[in-house]
Protein backbone atom coordinates (compact mmCIF):
# COMPACT_ATOMS: atom_id res chain seq x y z
CA UNK A 1 0.00 0.00 0.00
CA UNK A 2 2.86 2.59 0.25
CA UNK A 3 5.05 0.93 -2.24
CA UNK A 4 6.67 3.92 -5.07
CA UNK A 5 3.79 4.38 -7.12
CA UNK A 6 1.42 4.79 -4.20
CA UNK A 7 3.55 7.49 -2.80
CA UNK A 8 2.45 9.89 -5.35
CA UNK A 9 -1.00 9.04 -4.84
CA UNK A 10 -0.63 9.84 -0.76
CA UNK A 11 1.51 12.88 -1.21
CA UNK A 12 -1.16 14.39 -4.07
CA UNK A 13 -4.04 13.02 -2.55
CA UNK A 14 -2.83 14.97 0.70
CA UNK A 15 -2.39 18.40 -0.81
CA UNK A 16 -5.49 18.26 -2.89
CA UNK A 17 -7.95 17.48 0.86
CA UNK A 18 -5.61 20.21 2.15
CA UNK A 19 -6.53 22.49 -0.43
CA UNK A 20 -10.09 21.48 -1.40
CA UNK A 21 -10.96 22.21 3.23
CA UNK A 22 -9.32 25.37 3.18
CA UNK A 23 -11.43 26.72 -0.04
CA UNK A 24 -14.31 24.57 0.71
CA UNK A 25 -14.65 26.16 3.50
CA UNK A 26 -15.31 29.74 2.01
CA UNK A 27 -17.45 28.64 -0.44
CA UNK A 28 -19.97 26.74 1.72
CA UNK A 29 -19.20 30.06 4.26
CA UNK A 30 -20.68 32.25 1.28
CA UNK A 31 -23.39 29.35 0.05
CA UNK A 32 -21.56 29.26 -3.36
CA UNK A 33 -22.51 25.28 -3.28
CA UNK A 34 -23.29 26.08 -6.82
CA UNK A 35 -20.55 27.63 -8.16
CA UNK A 36 -18.18 24.81 -6.94
CA UNK A 37 -19.73 22.30 -8.51
CA UNK A 38 -19.87 24.40 -11.90
CA UNK A 39 -16.55 25.16 -12.25
CA UNK A 40 -15.17 21.68 -12.07
CA UNK A 41 -17.41 20.40 -14.70
CA UNK A 42 -16.47 23.44 -16.51
CA UNK A 43 -12.68 22.32 -16.40
CA UNK A 44 -14.00 18.79 -17.94
CA UNK A 45 -14.44 20.32 -20.81
CA UNK A 46 -10.78 21.81 -21.10
CA UNK A 47 -9.59 18.36 -20.71
CA UNK A 48 -11.04 17.62 -24.02
CA UNK A 49 -9.49 21.31 -25.49
CA UNK A 50 -6.40 20.50 -24.44
CA UNK A 51 -6.19 17.30 -26.27
CA UNK A 52 -7.58 18.67 -29.24
CA UNK A 53 -4.94 21.66 -28.89
CA UNK A 54 -1.97 18.97 -28.39
CA UNK A 55 -1.36 20.95 -24.86
CA UNK A 56 -0.75 19.98 -21.82
CA UNK A 57 -3.83 19.09 -20.13
CA UNK A 58 -3.42 21.33 -17.02
CA UNK A 59 -3.67 24.14 -18.82
CA UNK A 60 -6.70 23.55 -20.65
CA UNK A 61 -8.20 22.42 -17.32
CA UNK A 62 -7.01 25.88 -15.88
CA UNK A 63 -8.30 27.73 -18.89
CA UNK A 64 -11.74 26.49 -18.93
CA UNK A 65 -12.53 26.74 -15.05
CA UNK A 66 -11.15 30.28 -14.79
CA UNK A 67 -13.52 30.82 -18.22
CA UNK A 68 -16.34 29.80 -16.19
CA UNK A 69 -15.41 31.37 -13.12
CA UNK A 70 -15.47 34.81 -15.13
CA UNK A 71 -18.87 33.70 -17.07
CA UNK A 72 -20.47 32.70 -13.74
CA UNK A 73 -19.71 35.91 -11.58
CA UNK A 74 -20.48 38.34 -14.60
CA UNK A 75 -23.76 36.91 -15.68
CA UNK A 76 -24.86 35.78 -11.63
CA UNK A 77 -27.27 38.06 -9.66
CA UNK A 78 -29.06 37.88 -6.55
CA UNK A 79 -32.13 37.80 -8.72
CA UNK A 80 -31.14 35.36 -10.96
CA UNK A 81 -31.10 32.11 -8.62
CA UNK A 82 -28.53 30.10 -10.16
CA UNK A 83 -30.15 29.96 -13.44
CA UNK A 84 -27.30 30.97 -15.26
CA UNK A 85 -24.85 28.77 -13.34
CA UNK A 86 -26.95 26.16 -14.03
CA UNK A 87 -26.83 26.57 -18.15
CA UNK A 88 -23.35 27.96 -18.19
CA UNK A 89 -22.55 24.39 -16.55
CA UNK A 90 -24.59 22.40 -18.89
CA UNK A 91 -23.23 23.93 -21.83
CA UNK A 92 -19.46 23.85 -20.90
CA UNK A 93 -20.46 20.05 -20.29
CA UNK A 94 -21.87 19.94 -23.78
CA UNK A 95 -18.87 21.02 -25.05
CA UNK A 96 -16.96 18.65 -23.51
CA UNK A 97 -19.29 16.00 -24.49
CA UNK A 98 -18.70 17.59 -28.19
CA UNK A 99 -14.65 17.17 -27.88
CA UNK A 100 -15.34 13.82 -26.85
CA UNK A 101 -16.78 13.02 -29.86
CA UNK A 102 -14.30 14.48 -32.08
CA UNK A 103 -10.93 13.06 -30.41
CA UNK A 104 -11.25 9.54 -29.98
CA UNK A 105 -8.21 9.23 -28.39
CA UNK A 106 -9.67 11.17 -25.16
CA UNK A 107 -13.06 9.15 -25.42
CA UNK A 108 -11.12 5.83 -23.48
CA UNK A 109 -10.34 8.85 -20.50
CA UNK A 110 -13.52 10.25 -19.74
CA UNK A 111 -14.06 7.94 -16.77
CA UNK A 112 -10.96 9.35 -15.15
CA UNK A 113 -11.67 12.61 -16.01
CA UNK A 114 -14.77 12.23 -14.36
CA UNK A 115 -14.49 10.16 -11.79
CA UNK A 116 -10.56 10.43 -11.00
CA UNK A 117 -7.70 8.49 -11.11
CA UNK A 118 -5.65 8.63 -7.94
CA UNK A 119 -2.97 6.23 -9.24
CA UNK A 120 -1.88 7.90 -12.57
CA UNK A 121 0.31 10.75 -10.89
CA UNK A 122 4.23 11.13 -12.32
CA UNK A 123 6.30 13.03 -10.69
CA UNK A 124 6.00 16.03 -12.37
CA UNK A 125 2.56 16.35 -12.05
CA UNK A 126 3.49 16.29 -7.93
CA UNK A 127 5.21 19.33 -8.09
CA UNK A 128 2.73 21.31 -9.79
CA UNK A 129 0.15 20.13 -7.58
CA UNK A 130 2.02 20.92 -4.69
CA UNK A 131 3.06 24.15 -6.08
CA UNK A 132 -0.36 25.74 -7.02
CA UNK A 133 -1.98 24.40 -3.55
CA UNK A 134 0.31 26.28 -1.34
CA UNK A 135 -0.24 29.38 -3.83
CA UNK A 136 -3.76 28.58 -3.61
CA UNK A 137 -3.59 28.49 0.01
CA UNK A 138 -1.64 31.12 0.98
CA UNK A 139 -3.40 33.27 -1.41
CA UNK A 140 -6.83 31.98 0.49
CA UNK A 141 -5.28 32.78 3.67
CA UNK A 142 -4.12 36.50 2.72
CA UNK A 143 -7.82 37.11 1.54
CA UNK A 144 -9.31 36.00 4.42
CA UNK A 145 -10.00 38.95 5.97
CA UNK A 146 -12.21 40.64 3.01
CA UNK A 147 -13.57 37.39 2.04
CA UNK A 148 -15.43 36.44 5.65
CA UNK A 149 -16.29 40.69 5.79
CA UNK A 150 -17.87 40.32 2.21
CA UNK A 151 -19.55 36.97 2.85
CA UNK A 152 -21.11 37.71 6.59
CA UNK A 153 -21.56 41.05 6.59
CA UNK A 154 -22.38 42.49 2.91
CA UNK A 155 -23.23 46.18 3.97
CA UNK A 156 -20.68 46.85 5.90
CA UNK A 157 -18.08 45.40 3.22
CA UNK A 158 -19.50 47.71 0.78
CA UNK A 159 -19.05 50.74 3.54
CA UNK A 160 -15.37 49.42 4.12
CA UNK A 161 -14.67 49.79 0.21
CA UNK A 162 -14.56 46.00 -0.88
CA UNK A 163 -15.75 45.61 -4.63
CA UNK A 164 -18.39 42.79 -3.95
CA UNK A 165 -18.13 41.26 -7.19
CA UNK A 166 -14.41 41.48 -7.00
CA UNK A 167 -14.53 39.19 -4.07
CA UNK A 168 -16.99 36.75 -5.43
CA UNK A 169 -14.97 36.60 -8.55
CA UNK A 170 -11.31 36.11 -6.53
CA UNK A 171 -13.02 32.94 -4.51
CA UNK A 172 -14.48 31.72 -7.21
CA UNK A 173 -11.12 31.81 -8.98
CA UNK A 174 -9.78 29.82 -5.88
CA UNK A 175 -12.18 26.99 -6.49
CA UNK A 176 -11.29 27.24 -10.43
CA UNK A 177 -7.52 26.85 -9.15
CA UNK A 178 -8.05 24.16 -6.52
CA UNK A 179 -10.48 22.47 -9.55
CA UNK A 180 -7.57 21.94 -11.81
CA UNK A 181 -4.73 20.80 -9.73
CA UNK A 182 -7.72 18.18 -7.67
CA UNK A 183 -8.99 17.09 -11.06
CA UNK A 184 -6.50 14.68 -12.24
CA UNK A 185 -6.51 12.90 -8.84
CA UNK A 186 -10.29 12.78 -7.55
CA UNK A 187 -12.08 13.67 -10.81
CA UNK A 188 -14.27 16.77 -12.37
CA UNK A 189 -17.06 15.52 -10.38
CA UNK A 190 -15.96 14.08 -6.99
CA UNK A 191 -13.96 17.85 -6.48
CA UNK A 192 -17.46 19.27 -5.67
CA UNK A 193 -17.98 16.49 -3.29
CA UNK A 194 -14.22 17.28 -1.75
CA UNK A 195 -15.12 21.26 -1.53
CA UNK A 196 -18.53 20.99 0.11
CA UNK A 197 -18.94 17.69 2.34
CA UNK A 198 -15.33 18.33 4.76
CA UNK A 199 -16.65 21.87 5.12
CA UNK A 200 -20.28 21.56 5.87
CA UNK A 201 -19.95 18.84 8.19
CA UNK A 202 -17.00 21.47 9.98
CA UNK A 203 -20.01 24.25 10.70
CA UNK A 204 -21.89 21.64 12.63
CA UNK A 205 -18.44 20.77 14.53
CA UNK A 206 -16.78 23.88 15.16
CA UNK A 207 -18.47 27.22 15.50
CA UNK A 208 -15.18 29.60 15.37
CA UNK A 209 -13.84 30.61 11.68
CA UNK A 210 -9.93 29.60 12.05
CA UNK A 211 -11.52 26.39 14.05
CA UNK A 212 -13.90 25.72 11.39
CA UNK A 213 -10.82 26.12 8.73
CA UNK A 214 -9.03 23.49 10.71
CA UNK A 215 -11.40 21.03 11.16
CA UNK A 216 -12.73 21.28 6.97
CA UNK A 217 -9.07 20.24 6.69
CA UNK A 218 -8.74 17.46 8.90
CA UNK A 219 -12.01 15.81 7.92
CA UNK A 220 -11.09 16.34 4.10
CA UNK A 221 -7.91 14.58 4.85
CA UNK A 222 -9.09 11.94 7.14
CA UNK A 223 -11.16 11.48 4.27
CA UNK A 224 -8.77 11.23 0.97
CA UNK A 225 -6.39 8.90 3.18
CA UNK A 226 -9.40 6.64 4.05
CA UNK A 227 -10.55 6.65 0.70
CA UNK A 228 -7.53 5.71 -1.46
CA UNK A 229 -6.57 3.39 1.49
CA UNK A 230 -9.89 1.38 0.98
CA UNK A 231 -9.60 2.27 -3.15
CA UNK A 232 -6.22 0.14 -2.68
CA UNK A 233 -7.38 -2.48 -0.89
CA UNK A 234 -10.79 -3.48 -2.64
CA UNK A 235 -10.10 -2.61 -5.97
CA UNK A 236 -13.02 0.16 -6.15
CA UNK A 237 -13.09 4.12 -8.06
CA UNK A 238 -11.58 6.01 -5.03
CA UNK A 239 -14.47 8.22 -6.17
CA UNK A 240 -17.21 6.08 -4.66
CA UNK A 241 -15.50 6.12 -0.99
CA UNK A 242 -14.75 9.85 -1.42
CA UNK A 243 -18.43 10.67 -2.01
CA UNK A 244 -19.84 7.94 0.96
CA UNK A 245 -17.49 9.40 3.31
CA UNK A 246 -18.83 13.09 2.66
CA UNK A 247 -22.15 12.45 3.08
CA UNK A 248 -21.67 10.21 6.18
CA UNK A 249 -19.54 12.65 7.81
CA UNK A 250 -22.09 15.37 7.11
CA UNK A 251 -25.00 13.22 8.98
CA UNK A 252 -22.91 12.50 11.59
CA UNK A 253 -22.12 16.47 12.07
CA UNK A 254 -25.17 16.60 11.92
CA UNK A 255 -26.50 14.35 14.78
CA UNK A 256 -24.05 15.10 16.82
CA UNK A 257 -24.68 18.73 17.29
CA UNK A 258 -28.51 17.67 17.17
CA UNK A 259 -27.39 15.84 20.46
CA UNK A 260 -25.01 17.91 21.91
CA UNK A 261 -26.92 21.01 21.63
CA UNK A 262 -29.99 18.98 23.83
CA UNK B 1 -4.87 -3.14 -9.43
CA UNK B 2 -7.63 -0.91 -10.97
CA UNK B 3 -7.70 -0.88 -14.15
CA UNK B 4 -9.22 2.15 -15.73
CA UNK B 5 -8.66 1.27 -19.52
CA UNK B 6 -11.15 -1.75 -18.48
CA UNK B 7 -13.70 0.85 -17.06
CA UNK B 8 -13.73 2.88 -19.66
CA UNK B 9 -15.56 2.49 -22.65
CA UNK B 10 -14.57 4.73 -25.96
CA UNK B 11 -16.71 7.14 -26.62
CA UNK B 12 -16.02 6.71 -30.43
CA UNK B 13 -17.73 3.18 -30.18
CA UNK B 14 -20.99 4.52 -28.84
CA UNK B 15 -20.96 7.63 -31.60
CA UNK B 16 -20.34 4.72 -33.87
CA UNK B 17 -23.55 3.12 -33.42
CA UNK B 18 -25.69 6.09 -32.97
CA UNK B 19 -24.41 7.16 -36.37
CA UNK B 20 -24.73 3.69 -38.11
CA UNK B 21 -28.34 3.61 -36.51
CA UNK B 22 -29.24 6.92 -38.10
CA UNK B 23 -27.47 6.30 -41.53
CA UNK B 24 -28.83 2.85 -42.43
CA UNK B 25 -32.80 4.41 -42.01
CA UNK B 26 -31.97 7.64 -43.92
CA UNK B 27 -33.19 7.92 -46.82
CA UNK B 28 -34.91 11.50 -45.63
CA UNK B 29 -34.97 13.20 -42.02
CA UNK B 30 -38.07 12.35 -41.52
CA UNK B 31 -37.84 9.02 -42.61
CA UNK B 32 -35.44 7.97 -40.71
CA UNK B 33 -36.70 5.70 -37.65
CA UNK B 34 -34.18 6.30 -35.66
CA UNK B 35 -35.27 10.47 -35.86
CA UNK B 36 -39.22 9.58 -35.71
CA UNK B 37 -38.27 7.93 -32.51
CA UNK B 38 -35.94 11.22 -31.06
CA UNK B 39 -38.64 13.80 -32.24
CA UNK B 40 -41.86 11.96 -30.83
CA UNK B 41 -39.28 11.43 -27.56
CA UNK B 42 -38.10 14.78 -27.71
CA UNK B 43 -41.29 16.39 -27.92
CA UNK B 44 -42.49 14.84 -24.99
CA UNK B 45 -39.85 15.39 -22.76
CA UNK B 46 -39.56 19.32 -23.79
CA UNK B 47 -43.84 19.93 -22.99
CA UNK B 48 -43.00 18.41 -19.40
CA UNK B 49 -39.52 19.96 -18.85
CA UNK B 50 -41.56 23.69 -19.80
CA UNK B 51 -44.60 22.45 -17.36
CA UNK B 52 -42.13 21.91 -14.48
CA UNK B 53 -39.25 23.89 -15.17
CA UNK B 54 -41.57 27.39 -15.05
CA UNK B 55 -42.42 26.56 -11.59
CA UNK B 56 -38.88 24.70 -10.54
CA UNK B 57 -37.44 28.27 -12.05
CA UNK B 58 -39.81 30.78 -10.53
CA UNK B 59 -39.49 28.50 -7.10
CA UNK B 60 -35.91 29.19 -7.43
CA UNK B 61 -35.12 25.59 -7.47
CA UNK B 62 -32.69 25.76 -10.42
CA UNK B 63 -29.66 23.93 -7.88
CA UNK B 64 -32.59 21.52 -6.83
CA UNK B 65 -33.42 20.35 -10.46
CA UNK B 66 -29.76 20.24 -11.87
CA UNK B 67 -28.67 18.05 -8.55
CA UNK B 68 -31.64 15.63 -9.49
CA UNK B 69 -30.42 15.37 -13.08
CA UNK B 70 -27.15 14.74 -11.86
CA UNK B 71 -28.33 12.07 -8.71
CA UNK B 72 -29.97 10.45 -11.67
CA UNK B 73 -27.17 9.12 -13.07
CA UNK B 74 -26.96 6.92 -10.23
CA UNK B 75 -30.35 5.38 -11.27
CA UNK B 76 -29.32 4.89 -14.64
CA UNK B 77 -26.05 3.47 -13.42
CA UNK B 78 -27.67 0.90 -11.41
CA UNK B 79 -30.47 0.01 -13.97
CA UNK B 80 -27.51 -0.86 -16.56
CA UNK B 81 -26.25 -2.96 -14.04
CA UNK B 82 -29.72 -4.62 -13.56
CA UNK B 83 -30.48 -5.16 -17.12
CA UNK B 84 -33.76 -3.19 -17.24
CA UNK B 85 -34.26 0.19 -18.91
CA UNK B 86 -32.42 3.18 -17.51
CA UNK B 87 -35.57 5.16 -17.77
CA UNK B 88 -36.67 2.86 -14.71
CA UNK B 89 -33.52 3.79 -12.79
CA UNK B 90 -33.45 7.70 -13.69
CA UNK B 91 -37.39 7.86 -12.62
CA UNK B 92 -36.99 5.91 -9.30
CA UNK B 93 -33.88 7.48 -8.35
CA UNK B 94 -35.41 11.13 -9.43
CA UNK B 95 -38.61 10.02 -7.00
CA UNK B 96 -35.95 8.64 -4.37
CA UNK B 97 -33.77 11.73 -4.31
CA UNK B 98 -36.99 14.41 -4.75
CA UNK B 99 -38.92 13.16 -1.18
CA UNK B 100 -34.53 12.49 0.23
CA UNK B 101 -34.77 16.71 -0.45
CA UNK B 102 -37.84 18.00 0.39
CA UNK B 103 -38.00 16.27 3.98
CA UNK B 104 -34.63 17.16 4.79
CA UNK B 105 -35.09 19.84 7.59
CA UNK B 106 -33.36 22.64 6.24
CA UNK B 107 -33.56 26.66 7.53
CA UNK B 108 -32.89 28.83 5.10
CA UNK B 109 -31.73 29.25 1.13
CA UNK B 110 -28.70 28.55 1.72
CA UNK B 111 -28.88 25.49 4.56
CA UNK B 112 -30.58 23.98 1.73
CA UNK B 113 -27.99 24.22 -1.13
CA UNK B 114 -25.55 22.88 0.99
CA UNK B 115 -27.82 20.02 1.90
CA UNK B 116 -28.72 18.95 -1.77
CA UNK B 117 -24.65 19.66 -2.51
CA UNK B 118 -23.98 16.77 -0.09
CA UNK B 119 -26.02 14.78 -1.11
CA UNK B 120 -25.59 15.27 -4.77
CA UNK B 121 -21.28 14.59 -3.95
CA UNK B 122 -22.34 11.58 -2.12
CA UNK B 123 -24.19 10.73 -5.24
CA UNK B 124 -21.32 10.88 -7.56
CA UNK B 125 -19.68 8.70 -5.50
CA UNK B 126 -22.79 5.70 -6.03
CA UNK B 127 -22.15 6.82 -9.93
CA UNK B 128 -18.67 5.93 -9.65
CA UNK B 129 -18.90 2.66 -8.16
CA UNK B 130 -22.09 1.83 -10.47
CA UNK B 131 -20.67 2.80 -13.59
CA UNK B 132 -17.33 0.86 -12.81
CA UNK B 133 -19.26 -2.26 -11.85
CA UNK B 134 -21.79 -1.93 -14.68
CA UNK B 135 -18.50 -1.47 -17.53
CA UNK B 136 -16.33 -3.89 -15.78
CA UNK B 137 -18.88 -6.77 -15.24
CA UNK B 138 -22.01 -5.95 -18.22
CA UNK B 139 -20.97 -6.54 -21.39
CA UNK B 140 -23.43 -2.69 -22.37
CA UNK B 141 -21.12 -0.78 -24.16
CA UNK B 142 -20.81 3.07 -23.85
CA UNK B 143 -22.05 2.96 -20.43
CA UNK B 144 -20.56 5.98 -19.03
CA UNK B 145 -21.29 7.96 -21.96
CA UNK B 146 -24.53 6.51 -22.68
CA UNK B 147 -25.86 7.52 -18.94
CA UNK B 148 -23.98 10.93 -18.47
CA UNK B 149 -24.59 12.30 -22.29
CA UNK B 150 -27.29 10.34 -23.42
CA UNK B 151 -28.62 9.99 -26.99
CA UNK B 152 -31.91 10.92 -28.50
CA UNK B 153 -31.40 8.81 -31.32
CA UNK B 154 -30.91 5.64 -29.09
CA UNK B 155 -34.65 6.02 -27.67
CA UNK B 156 -35.77 2.95 -28.82
CA UNK B 157 -40.03 2.48 -29.45
CA UNK B 158 -40.62 0.46 -26.94
CA UNK B 159 -39.73 2.99 -24.20
CA UNK B 160 -41.91 5.39 -26.33
CA UNK B 161 -45.59 4.24 -24.35
CA UNK B 162 -43.49 4.50 -20.67
CA UNK B 163 -42.47 8.04 -21.87
CA UNK B 164 -45.80 9.03 -22.94
CA UNK B 165 -47.46 7.46 -19.56
CA UNK B 166 -44.78 9.67 -17.16
CA UNK B 167 -45.58 12.87 -19.20
CA UNK B 168 -49.32 12.14 -18.16
CA UNK B 169 -48.93 11.91 -14.64
CA UNK B 170 -46.32 14.81 -14.43
CA UNK B 171 -48.50 17.29 -16.31
CA UNK B 172 -51.47 15.89 -14.09
CA UNK B 173 -49.84 16.62 -11.10
CA UNK B 174 -47.91 19.89 -11.43
CA UNK B 175 -51.82 21.00 -12.57
CA UNK B 176 -53.40 19.86 -9.38
CA UNK B 177 -51.17 21.96 -7.38
CA UNK B 178 -50.21 24.78 -9.30
CA UNK B 179 -52.62 27.13 -8.04
CA UNK B 180 -51.04 26.60 -4.12
CA UNK B 181 -47.23 26.36 -5.83
CA UNK B 182 -48.00 30.01 -7.03
CA UNK B 183 -49.30 31.10 -4.10
CA UNK B 184 -46.95 29.61 -1.77
CA UNK B 185 -43.91 30.83 -3.35
CA UNK B 186 -45.18 34.62 -3.35
CA UNK B 187 -47.26 34.28 0.61
CA UNK B 188 -46.70 30.68 1.71
CA UNK B 189 -48.41 32.17 4.86
CA UNK B 190 -52.00 32.29 2.94
CA UNK B 191 -51.93 29.04 1.78
CA UNK B 192 -51.78 28.04 5.44
CA UNK B 193 -54.64 30.41 6.41
CA UNK B 194 -56.30 28.26 3.62
CA UNK B 195 -56.29 25.33 6.08
CA UNK B 196 -53.78 23.64 3.19
CA UNK B 197 -50.12 22.61 3.45
CA UNK B 198 -47.38 24.33 1.11
CA UNK B 199 -45.39 21.07 2.09
CA UNK B 200 -47.40 18.40 1.01
CA UNK B 201 -47.47 20.78 -2.35
CA UNK B 202 -43.58 21.40 -2.36
CA UNK B 203 -43.31 17.69 -2.32
CA UNK B 204 -46.01 16.61 -5.13
CA UNK B 205 -43.84 19.19 -7.13
CA UNK B 206 -40.60 17.85 -6.46
CA UNK B 207 -41.77 14.36 -7.38
CA UNK B 208 -43.20 15.53 -10.12
CA UNK B 209 -39.86 17.38 -10.80
CA UNK B 210 -37.59 14.25 -10.38
CA UNK B 211 -39.75 12.32 -13.02
CA UNK B 212 -39.86 15.00 -15.68
CA UNK B 213 -35.78 14.92 -15.27
CA UNK B 214 -35.75 11.55 -15.27
CA UNK B 215 -37.55 11.91 -18.92
CA UNK B 216 -35.29 14.75 -19.89
CA UNK B 217 -32.17 12.24 -18.26
CA UNK B 218 -33.15 9.65 -20.85
CA UNK B 219 -33.15 11.88 -23.91
CA UNK B 220 -30.40 14.74 -23.23
CA UNK B 221 -28.64 12.73 -20.41
CA UNK B 222 -27.95 12.67 -16.47
CA UNK B 223 -25.95 15.13 -16.49
CA UNK B 224 -27.27 17.74 -19.42
CA UNK B 225 -31.08 17.13 -19.15
CA UNK B 226 -30.96 20.28 -16.41
CA UNK B 227 -30.82 22.65 -19.00
CA UNK B 228 -34.09 22.18 -20.76
CA UNK B 229 -35.58 22.01 -18.11
CA UNK B 230 -34.18 25.54 -16.61
CA UNK B 231 -33.46 27.72 -20.07
CA UNK B 232 -36.99 27.64 -21.90
CA UNK B 233 -38.53 28.79 -18.19
CA UNK B 234 -35.99 31.32 -17.48
CA UNK B 235 -35.88 32.87 -20.92
CA UNK B 236 -39.78 32.89 -20.72
CA UNK B 237 -40.48 34.11 -17.31
CA UNK B 238 -38.20 36.91 -18.12
CA UNK B 239 -40.40 37.87 -20.67
CA UNK B 240 -43.70 37.35 -19.47
CA UNK B 241 -45.72 38.01 -15.83
CA UNK B 242 -48.32 35.71 -16.38
CA UNK B 243 -47.80 32.13 -14.98
CA UNK B 244 -50.20 30.58 -17.36
CA UNK B 245 -48.73 32.06 -20.08
CA UNK B 246 -45.59 31.23 -19.48
CA UNK B 247 -46.47 27.55 -19.11
CA UNK B 248 -47.51 27.58 -22.26
CA UNK B 249 -44.56 29.40 -24.04
CA UNK B 250 -41.91 27.29 -22.02
CA UNK B 251 -43.19 24.12 -23.30
CA UNK B 252 -43.58 25.76 -27.36
CA UNK B 253 -40.31 27.27 -26.96
CA UNK B 254 -38.74 23.55 -25.07
CA UNK B 255 -40.18 21.94 -27.99
CA UNK B 256 -38.84 24.26 -30.67
CA UNK B 257 -35.38 24.30 -29.52
CA UNK B 258 -35.32 20.35 -29.18
CA UNK B 259 -36.79 19.86 -32.56
CA UNK B 260 -34.16 22.33 -34.23
CA UNK B 261 -31.51 20.13 -32.10
CA UNK B 262 -32.62 17.07 -33.58
CA UNK B 263 -32.49 18.65 -36.65
CA UNK B 264 -29.45 20.13 -36.54
CA UNK B 265 -27.88 16.74 -34.89
CA UNK B 266 -28.96 14.87 -38.56
CA UNK B 267 -27.55 17.56 -40.56
CA UNK B 268 -24.46 17.20 -38.79
CA UNK B 269 -22.98 14.30 -40.42
CA UNK B 270 -22.49 16.37 -42.98
CA UNK B 271 -19.90 18.39 -40.84
CA UNK B 272 -16.76 19.06 -40.60
CA UNK B 273 -14.05 17.77 -38.68
CA UNK B 274 -15.10 13.92 -38.98
CA UNK B 275 -18.31 13.74 -40.91
CA UNK B 276 -20.15 11.41 -37.84
CA UNK B 277 -22.27 13.84 -36.37
CA UNK B 278 -22.14 16.16 -33.75
CA UNK B 279 -23.97 14.74 -30.31
CA UNK B 280 -27.55 15.83 -30.23
CA UNK B 281 -27.29 16.41 -26.40
CA UNK B 282 -24.74 19.35 -27.03
CA UNK B 283 -27.14 20.82 -29.97
CA UNK B 284 -29.88 21.40 -27.67
CA UNK B 285 -27.90 22.68 -24.80
CA UNK B 286 -26.41 25.45 -27.00
CA UNK B 287 -29.72 26.41 -28.35
CA UNK B 288 -30.88 26.86 -25.05
CA UNK B 289 -28.52 28.68 -23.76
CA UNK B 290 -28.13 31.32 -26.91
CA UNK B 291 -32.37 31.58 -26.67
CA UNK B 292 -31.51 32.70 -22.93
CA UNK B 293 -29.19 34.62 -23.55
CA UNK B 294 -31.15 36.43 -26.10
CA UNK B 295 -33.80 36.37 -23.32
CA UNK B 296 -31.77 38.75 -21.14
CA UNK B 297 -30.94 40.96 -23.77
CA UNK B 298 -34.60 41.62 -24.34
CA UNK B 299 -35.08 42.26 -21.39
CA UNK B 300 -32.89 44.88 -21.13
CA UNK B 301 -34.04 46.49 -23.91
CA UNK B 302 -37.48 46.48 -22.62
CA UNK B 303 -36.28 47.58 -19.45
CA UNK B 304 -34.36 50.69 -21.05
CA UNK B 305 -38.07 51.43 -23.45
CA UNK B 306 -39.91 51.76 -19.40
CA UNK B 307 -42.25 48.68 -20.26
CA UNK B 308 -42.59 45.82 -17.95
CA UNK B 309 -40.15 42.65 -16.91
CA UNK B 310 -41.36 39.31 -16.28
CA UNK B 311 -41.38 36.77 -13.01
CA UNK B 312 -37.71 36.14 -12.50
CA UNK B 313 -36.20 39.47 -13.96
CA UNK B 314 -34.81 42.54 -12.62
CA UNK B 315 -34.48 43.34 -9.10
CA UNK B 316 -36.95 42.81 -6.36
CA UNK B 317 -38.79 46.23 -6.48
CA UNK B 318 -39.01 46.07 -10.39
CA UNK B 319 -40.66 43.23 -9.70
CA UNK B 320 -43.04 44.32 -7.15
CA UNK B 321 -44.00 46.98 -9.78
CA UNK B 322 -44.19 45.48 -13.04
CA UNK B 323 -45.88 42.63 -12.36
CA UNK B 324 -48.34 39.69 -9.93
CA UNK B 325 -48.98 36.62 -10.73
CA UNK B 326 -52.05 35.88 -12.81
CA UNK B 327 -52.98 32.41 -12.14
Amino acid sequence: MFSSFMVNAWIAGTFVAVLGGVVGFYVVLGGNTFAAHALPTSAFAGAGAAAIAGVDPLVGLLAFSLLGAVGIASLENRASQGVPTALITTFILGVGSLFLSITNSYGEQIFAVLFGQVLGISRGELWAIGGTSIVCVGAVGLMSRPITISVLLPASAEAAGLNQGRMKLALLAAVALATSIALPVVGALLIFTLLVSPAASARYLVSSLRGGVVASVMIAVITVWLSIGLAYLTNLPVGFFVGTFGVLGYVGARTLSKVTSR
Amino acid sequence: MINWGMAVISLAAAQGTGSKAVANGASGFLFSSPVDHALVAGTLVAICAGVVGTFAVFRGQSFATHSLSDIGAAGGAAALLAGVTPLAGFASMGTVAAIALESAETTSAKDRDITTGVLLGGSFGLSALLLYLASNFTNVSGATTGVLFGSLFTVSASTLPFLAAISVVVVLSVGLVARRLTLASFDPDLVRVKGKSPRTAGLIFLVALGLAVAMASLSLGAILSAALMIGPAASVLRLTSRVGTAVLTASLLAVAETWLGIYLAYESYSWPPNHDGWPASFLVVALVLLVYLASRGLERLRVLMGGNVGLSGGSATERGRGATPHV
